[in-house]
């Protein structure tokens, strides 16, 4: 077989190897892996509920994808996803609870997320004003300000909004939930899926549109792939910086509009679930490109749901460290290849 | 006469591409050998096969009359073959003993540095490598680095020296400093092959040279007997214009003018302090220098791009405008084009298509746009058009990657981009033929003089004298950040008669 040839089999062959260690683990503790990855199909894909809890998960990581993938264009490595994200569902949760009672779903649901954008941009704006304006490293600020931002968004929710003996809100006003999709479809899944996967589809379109049809797309990738030339061209890189870093930030904090507006209706502690951190890798799957990171946020999903319904067949540690396998395998397979496949 | 490498029906391919095509070639024992050609003519190729880096497909190799079949450059070094490659291959942290001796250490655990050093003392002096043994080689300047490889070579006892473009980076008298090297070496009965695309240095240097095209050896001729015409003829395969038409021109107002302008860095390093000049419509200013002396500083000012941490001076106008401080898109909407020095840095995107080149620091152009992006269809026509007026080869119909042109292609479309400004006064360019063959340079020059006769106004800076002659209505000798001497007009009408003469007058204002 030729090089070429095995080129688009490298995603295929890295899943097949992830599978295989995974079950080697699975079969070292005892269990039987082919029953495990069984289960783990029909849970996931034999049941509404099962496809359902896929989407819901997918939407939050398109959404934090996207908040990786548009700073990596202009060479910012965004790993601040989390904070933003828990800005933004804190945002949007404080703004539904303000808003008055009555307000109307197309008012609401719309203003809500531009809050969510905002806040979830205004605090990614902190790591890109340090960048440029003071030459701070964005990885070591935007980690920090996750923990910042755990700790603010903590606080008030303990010291201030939570319903006593609880660790949520009060729910927001009914005008700024997202419809599931048993009532957007009149299907009986019970899943927290909801419009907001629709939301994403379109705002990943945005992005594409943005990034490769416009001329500020133009300029963006430009001045990430040589900030000097584009400099001469009369590009400013610093303001591209802080705008790719603001678009990133949005993204993470619409993220809220599926965890809060779709599906809790509240702000909770742990909301997240790591959905920020799990971006990263799937913008590096995707390679940092809208449309390849719909495909890992449906892979990543997956796992993560997956992993969840076969809870009582193989311990959770267990079923994290094949998780964490598959991804290693996946983003670090093609770059294997890559360097075997050059030399000719 | 001996021979001392024999090549006979060497050829090497790339997938598709015969870098080599059947080359036979003998190089005398104790004589200087010149390898002419243009960038991708195989001359790399041949003389990576001769130090054994590459392997032929097929075809014989004899050093001193052995047949040999280097597999590795250690091979080559051992029969007596070394290279000094453009780009040095130096560890700067380490001393110049310990850079030459690095590789060949005699023992395993102690270095008798002072005695290696003495041998190198003695070896540096017998041929002009002046550089001390114990300085760090990042300390040390670019000619001096050579001069370490060179010694590299000598220690290792190679008979048989390639140098690859060794004055790229020399000034004038380091270039002259080298030569005198070279020819002690091979009077001592050292051969040597140069690899270079200078003709003046070939005919300068060498006894023999011989003539690469396509992959294919063109011919050998006796230095002595052959010319530049002859040699570019045979470079590029027809009859080449060395000295594009130059007629004189009446120059009407000033368009640039550069008053006192001085520049320290953040770090407080001067350089540029009093630079003074003026730039009418309708002539070419060279700039002649040194690298290292402000051109880039200038460039940087001139264009907006500099440090803004540093300290400014002075004045730039522009048609009557201020334009110190301005961004580079300011600048380029006064009318001002500017071709930096480096193209992979600062002139071109090598991801983008040759399309989205073409528009590079032009695409604010309302022509080019369409709703919230460009235009395709016009992208297209002007990338058609572009490709045609400027002849570039080699870009096909699908839009490729600016990064699949070769580098002389690669500078046309710069080129191009730059001169069909809308409404352009001031062009500035800073090297526009580096790196770019003899056809290519031809065609541009011929560009730059067309513009001149446009009207424009035109800054022209460059390393290499000949085409700061050829091209210049007046030019002005840049020396540690200001122009510390100009020639009029008329003596540079006058110098391009007299061109070496005159070379060496313009050297000795820059040194």
């Amino acid at each position: 077989m030729s090089k070429r040839s095995v080129k688009p089999l490298i995603p295929v062959l890295s899943l097949l190897f992830a599978l295989a260690t995974g079950s080697l683990i699975i079969a070292a503790t005892g269990s039987d892996p082919m029953a495990v990855w069984q289960k783990m199909l029909r849970s996931t894909f034999a049941s509404g509920y099962g496809i359902g809890q896929v989407l819901f998960r997918a939407t939050t990581l398109i959404f934090t994808g996207l908040a990786v993938a548009l700073p990596f264009r202009v060479r910012l490595f965004n790993i601040g996803g989390e904070g933003q994200l828990l800005m933004g569902a804190l945002a949007a949760a404080l703004c539904g609870l303000a808003l008055p009672a009555g307000t109307p779903a197309l008012v609401a649901a719309p203003a809500l997320m531009l809050v969510a954008a905002a806040a979830g941009a205004g605090w990614a704006l902190v790591a890109g004003w340090l960048k440029v304006r003071r030459g701070v490293n964005e990885v070591i600020s935007t980690i920090m300000l996750n923990f910042i931002a755990l700790g603010i968004t903590g606080y008030l929710l303990t010291n201030h909004f939570a319903v006593p003996s609880t660790v949520h809100t009060s729910a927001i006003i009914p005008g700024g939930w997202l419809p599931d999709f048993d009532t957007l479809f009149g299907l009986n899944w019970h899943s927290p899926a909801n419009l907001s996967l629709f939301v994403a589809l379109a705002v990943t379109a945005g992005a594409a549109v943005l990034l490769f049809r416009s001329r500020y797309g133009y300029d963006m990738i430009a001045a990430g792939l040589n900030p000097e030339a584009a400099r001469h061209a009369g590009i400013a890189t610093g303001r591209h910086m802080l705008g790719a870093m603001a678009l990133g930030g949005a993204m993470a904090g619409l993220g809220a509009a599926n965890l809060v507006l779709g599906y809790k209706h509240w702000f909770e502690a742990g909301l997240s679930a790591g959905a920020g951190f799990m971006g990263i890798a799937v913008a590096l799957l995707a390679g940092a490109n809208p449309a390849g990171i719909i495909v890992a946020a449906l892979l990543f999903a997956w796992l993560d749901y997956g992993g969840l319904a076969v809870n009582t067949l193989v311990p959770k540690d267990i079923f994290m460290m094949v998780q964490a396998i598959t991804i290693l395998s996946i983003i670090s397979f093609p770059a294997l290849f890559k360097s075997w496949l050059k030399e000719d | 006469m001996a021979t001392a490498v024999k090549l006979s029906g060497i050829t090497k391919t790339f997938g598709n591409l015969k870098a080599n095509d059947n080359v036979s070639l003998s190089i005398a024992s104790a004589s200087i050998h010149a390898l002419v050609g243009e960038n991708g003519a195989g001359k790399s190729t041949l003389s990576n096969i001769i130090y054994g880096l590459l392997h032929p497909d097929s075809g014989m190799m004899e050093v001193d009359g052995k047949a040999v079949k280097f597999k590795s450059a250690r091979q080559a070094i051992e029969a007596g073959v070394g290279m000094v490659h453009q780009h040095f291959m130096l560890a700067p942290t380490l001393t110049v003993t310990e850079n030459i001796i690095l590789g060949k250490e005699e023992s395993r655990f102690s270095l008798p540095t002072r005695r290696i050093g003495k041998e190198i003392g003695r070896l540096a002096t017998q041929h002009g490598l002046d550089v001390d043994p114990g300085a760090l080689v990042s300390t040390l300047s670019v000619g001096e680095q050579q001069r370490v490889e060179i010694l590299k070579l000598l220690y290792r006892r190679a008979r048989i020296l390639i140098l690859d473009e060794p004055t790229a980076v020399l000034s004038p008298p380091e270039t002259a400093r080298l030569f005198a090297t070279l020819r002690s070496l091979a009077a001592e009965g050292r051969t040597i092959l140069v690899i270079t695309h200078k003709l003046d240095e070939v005919l300068a240097i060498s006894d023999t040279v011989s003539v690469m095209r396509k992959g294919a050896l063109v011919g050998t001729v006796p230095t002595a007997s052959t010319g530049k015409e002859e040699l570019a003829r045979m470079m590029v395969g027809r009859d080449v214009l060395l000295r594009t038409a130059n007629p004189p021109q009446a120059t009407s107002k000033t368009v640039l003018s550069i008053d006192r302008l001085s520049y320290r860095t953040p770090q407080g390093v001067e350089k540029l302090s009093g630079l003074t000049l003026r730039v009418r419509a309708g002539e070419i200013y060279g700039i002649a220098g040194v690298e290292g002396n402000g051109q880039s500083e200038l460039l940087s000012l001139l264009w907006g791009t500099f440090e803004r941490d540093g300290t400014t001076g002075g004045s730039i106008t522009i048609d009557g405008r201020q334009t110190l401080g301005l961004s580079p898109a300011e600048v380029a909407a006064l009318g001002v084009s500017m071709i930096p020095e480096d193209r992979h840095k600062s002139a071109v995107i090598a991801e983008y298509g040759i399309e989205q080149n073409l528009i590079l620091g032009r695409h604010r152009e309302k022509a080019f746009h369409r709703g919230i992006g460009f235009n395709r269809q016009a992208l297209r026509e002007n990338a058609a058009a572009m490709i045609e007026r400027y002849d570039v080869r080699g870009a096909a119909e699908t839009n490729p990657p600016i990064a699949s042109l070769s580098g002389g292609n690669q500078q046309k479309i710069v080129v191009a981009r730059e001169m069909e400004r809308p409404l352009l006064k001031l062009l500035v360019l800073a090297q526009p033929t580096r790196g770019v063959d003899i056809g290519a340079i031809e065609q541009i020059h011929r560009r730059i003089i067309e513009a001149r006769k446009s009207g424009l106004a035109i800054l022209l800076i460059s390393s290499e004298l000949e085409e700061l002659v050829a091209l210049s209505t007046r030019i002005g000798c840049l020396y540690k950040g200001a122009i510390r001497h100009e020639f009029s007009e008329e003596e540079v009408r006058q110098g391009r008669e007299a061109e070496s003469g005159f070379e060496q007058e313009i050297g000795m204002h820059i040194t």
